[in-house]
């Protein structure tokens, strides 16, 4: 009998041969650790029949507070189904429907997982990311006296606001780094993890606290972050930047497509925090 | 053709089963074929067919031939 329950700590190891078969090479065991108080103790959904585990959904939940707005969010991960359970998967996906109180997001929808998604009541969030070459451009060169980044979670905290504190605190245990840009006027906080592609450095960007600042100062901004995750280039989902084109960048389809249901948010205002990019070691 | 027959000519056709095969008992457990994927077709197909759009949460609980029909008559209605 194949049957759907909540996924808790205690049956990581059982699920873990089947996220395997996604990956052999990542640490899976974020997806089961609890990193932050949500108000949900579960880490998912689980298929099993006779109690041997054949599916598994993973589910990251998250209380935000967005342009001062509460929002409760919940990013999928992993959904994963033994082939011969293939017709008991909907069944996985059925309770994230039914979950009309939260910003539901998936950040790695497949081309399946889309289609099927979009009829289920997800709606895209994003389809391209952006390079951007740590290169100084434009007034970047000339300003560069008037912009500096500040490295490191001990100097970064007390620079930050109560929430912005508290994201910091949630993603301190994870892969993430936490950079200050600092112009003389404002600062953006940014939250992201370096990953090798084709064997360079790139530092992937989750979050910006203040993207008009980064995109003012982008000149000098994008070399000075280079520069302190020793990265050629960032990378950074199309919808941060606001519609703006910087110089030198490139735009790229994501190999994945990222998903929302529910609309509590603006498409720019949904960062890639609280999700599996921020807690495990995604390249 | 009724409303059930048009729905079972559907699910014959999307699963690649025979009519005979299919009865209001069917579920995915029962009938050869019924995975997601193809429970998202037969989805589309009753959209199509009936002239409906079935709510996300009535799709993932539409897991047996009378299931599928009593969701379908009730749209229609």
């Amino acid at each position: 009998m194949v049957s759907v329950r909540k996924a808790v700590a205690e049956d990581y190891s059982a699920v873990l041969p089947l996220l395997r078969r996604l990956s052999t090479e990542h640490d899976w065991a974020p997806l089961f650790r609890k990193a932050w108080s949500s108000g949900e103790e579960t880490f998912g959904y689980l298929l099993e029949d006779q109690g041997k585990v054949v599916g598994f959904l993973g589910l990251i939940h998250s209380e935000r507070l967005i342009n001062g707005q509460p929002i409760s969010f919940c990013h999928t991960s992993s959904w994963i189904v033994e082939e011969s359970y293939r017709k008991h998967s909907l069944g996985l996906l059925a309770p994230v429907i039914k979950m009309n109180d939260r910003q539901v997001v998936d950040l790695s929808a497949s081309k399946d997982v889309h289609n099927i998604s979009l009829k289920l009541g997800f709606t895209s969030l994003d389809t391209a990311f952006v390079i951007i070459p740590a290169l100084p451009v434009g007034r970047g060169i000339l300003k560069w006296t008037h912009t500096k980044v500040i490295n490191g979670v001990d100097a970064i905290e007390p620079l930050l606001g109560k929430e912005e504190q508290r994201i910091l605190r949630d993603h301190h245990q994870t892969p993430c780094q936490h950079l200050l840009l600092k112009s003389r006027e404002a600062t953006c906080y940014i939250i992201g993890t370096r990953v090798i592609k084709r064997g360079l450095p790139f530092f992937r960007i989750h979050y910006f606290s203040n993207v008009v600042l980064f995109l003012e100062r982008a000149g000098s901004f994008r070399t000075r972050l280079g520069m302190a995750t020793a990265s050629i280039a960032l990378i950074t989902d199309k919808r941060f930047l606001r519609g703006q084109e910087l110089p030198l960048s490139k735009e790229r389809a994501l190999p994945y497509q990222r998903m929302v249901k529910g609309s509590f948010l603006q498409p720019e205002d949904i960062d890639n925090l609280y999700s599996e990019y921020a807690i495990m070691e995604m390249q | 053709m009724s409303m059930k027959d048009k729905i079972f000519e559907q699910i014959s056709k999307v699963m690649e089963v025979e009519v005979n095969d299919i009865s209001l008992d069917s579920t995915p457990d029962t009938l050869a074929n019924w995975d997601s994927m193809r429970h998202m077709n037969l989805i589309l197909a009753f959209e199509m067919e009936f002239s409906v759009e079935i709510p996300p949460e009535k799709i993932v609980e539409m897991l047996s031939v009378q299931l599928i029909i009593d969701t379908v008559s009730e749209l229609v209605a």
